[in-house]
């Protein structure tokens, strides 16, 4: 699997960075799918969660009572962004403390289900997560990839293949 | 070696979310999450957990999860309640003056005859600012 990791404007200022993910040859982010995907059915959760992520990477950067935490293994920073209860919509991201987040994919939560692996397409956003937070932890350890002074970006090999370190 | 930085990406689907976002709205959500901040700033500062702000204002932990979240909209009452709790003030009801500046009556020399006439003082002072006079001497009221 290929990845590219790539900063995204918009989100991103002062307090955090906020980064998201081209897999394969995919013309799109793993966020931009995400909003194709639930503009029609979600559009006011969508844009609930447009302001929140501007506001972290502009005002507040990512503080963890903004985020639901250990939705990975444990210590992988996969977090999805708060759910506001009677809402339906799950972003998964990967938080790297409160200056950057990488997002991910999600999808409409189910209230019959109670854990995320009971549904095929919030198991499938969560487990790439995890895959992906794996691979940047590689190649954090051999300096492949590498914070820069100031905490809030990752510089080096951002473009990687996961079968490299297989 | 120097390492490479990250690509920047700007979002056409992003782009036409944020425009439907008037700067109320956003100005709205961003002082919702400071809030939360601010509340879970004093929280540590206490040496409290969220739960020990449960307890003391008798409330469900997921409440104050969702406190913390910047997503709530709180009421006056319970600002008041949080900020007896930690000590801290989140509604400043001290009265906050927004001083208007009143020049002393040798500016109305330099106002056109024509607007002598009687005026509101908010339009007396918008005249003295659109003017540019800065020589007058002025206090406060």
């Amino acid at each position: 699997m290929k990845c590219k990791i790539v900063k995204l404007d918009q989100f991103s200022g002062d307090a955090a960075s906020i980064y998201s993910v081209y897999i394969d040859n995919e013309k799109k982010t793993l966020f931009d799918k995400f909003i194709e995907e639930n503009i029609n059915s979600f559009k006011s959760e969508l844009l609930d969660m447009i302001q929140r992520l501007k506001v972290i990477g502009k005002s507040t950067g990512a503080r963890m009572k903004f985020f639901k935490d250990k939705e990975g293994k444990p210590g992988d920073g996969v977090s999805a962004l708060y759910d506001i209860p009677g809402t339906k919509l799950r972003l998964y991201c990967i938080r790297y403390g409160t200056e950057l987040i990488i997002l991910g994919g999600g999808g409409a939560k189910k209230k019959s289900i109670k854990a995320l692996q009971e549904d095929e397409k919030l198991k499938k956003e969560n487990y790439l997560l995890r895959k992906i937070s794996e691979e940047i932890t590689k190649r954090i350890k051999t300096k492949d990839i590498e914070w820069s002074n100031d905490h809030m970006d990752l510089i080096g090999a951002l473009e990687f293949n996961t079968e490299d370190y297989e | 070696m120097n390492k490479k930085t990250p690509e920047l990406y700007t979002s056409p689907l992003i782009e036409d979310l944020l425009n439907e976002i008037s700067p109320e709205e956003l100005k709205r959500t961003e002082r919702k999450m400071m809030l939360a901040a601010r509340i879970d700033d004093a929280l540590k500062a206490k040496g409290m957990r969220k739960g020990d702000l449960a307890k003391a204002l008798d409330k469900s932990p997921s409440e104050i999860t969702k406190w913390l979240s910047g997503t709530h909209n709180f009421t006056v009452e319970t600002l008041w309640e949080i900020g007896d709790v930690l000590d801290i003030n989140l509604i400043n009801i001290k009265e906050q003056r927004k001083d208007p500046v009143i020049f002393v009556a040798s500016t109305m020399a330099s106002i056109n005859d024509s607007q002598k006439s009687p005026i509101q003082l908010n339009d007396y002072c918008k005249l003295v600012i659109d003017k540019n006079v800065t020589s007058q001497k002025q206090f406060e009221a």
